[in-house]
């Protein structure tokens, strides 16, 4: 019953999912492109 | 502060290139995280993520663990001094505590948004430069190099706007 859910949970979900992303995403970019810069074939 | 914390990972990679980014990188986020799951179960308590007491701890531990596992001293203080590099950074911009009782301190730098996303990519560009001369040759000067300050400065600009509609 998502609808039924109070809009400040709403927002306080979508702020902790945002900032879950935005602690991946430097991450993930780091990752993959230190993998390529060390592949020297 | 934000991407800043991903420049100082690359910063101890470039040191240690031993060292992989996968991990450094989490660690350097490491008060941002424990926050971040505090905040999933409804805790609010900065206290036990960002004090300068829990990063000492959490430094540690996580130090000790990865000593643990691979027996590299030096590798290992440096996977420490990411971990605390986080509280100074975070001085600079924030406004965090120190020990249970003791003052909350800082510069506040998130005020002025402009000078953040400015001081911010600074950083990155200084500890890319010290990352990419850890590079082998060959790819220091390939396209993909220069994504990683640019990636981490679009970041920047992103959280700031998201952080401060207005920057614009």
């Amino acid at each position: 019953m998502i609808l039924a859910t109070p809009p400040a949970f709403h927002r306080a979900v979508t702020a902790w999912l945002t900032v879950g992303i935005a602690l991946v995403l430097p991450w993930i970019w780091l990752i993959v492109l230190d993998r390529l810069l060390r592949r020297t074939r | 502060m934000y991407a800043g914390h991903a420049a100082l990972a690359l910063l101890a990679k470039g040191k240690r290139p031993r060292i992989p980014i996968a991990v450094l990188v989490p660690v350097a986020f490491a008060p941002d995280w424990i926050e971040w799951v505090l905040q999933g179960f409804g805790i609010e308590y900065r206290m036990w993520s960002h004090s300068l007491v829990s990063v000492a701890i959490g430094a540690t531990v996580l130090a000790g663990v990865y000593w643990l596992a691979t027996r590299a001293g030096t590798d290992a203080l440096v996977v420490a001094l990411t971990y605390c590099s986080h509280w100074p950074a975070d001085y600079i911009t924030g406004f965090k505590p120190t020990w249970p009782g003791g003052p909350w301190v800082g510069l506040l730098l998130y005020r002025n948004p402009l000078a953040d996303v400015v001081l911010e990519c600074a950083l990155i560009v200084a500890c890319w430069f010290v990352y990419r001369a850890s590079l082998p040759a060959v790819s220091r000067r390939r396209a993909i190099a220069f994504l990683v300050p640019l990636g981490l400065v679009g970041m920047q600009i992103g959280f700031a706007a998201m952080q401060s509609p207005n920057l614009g």
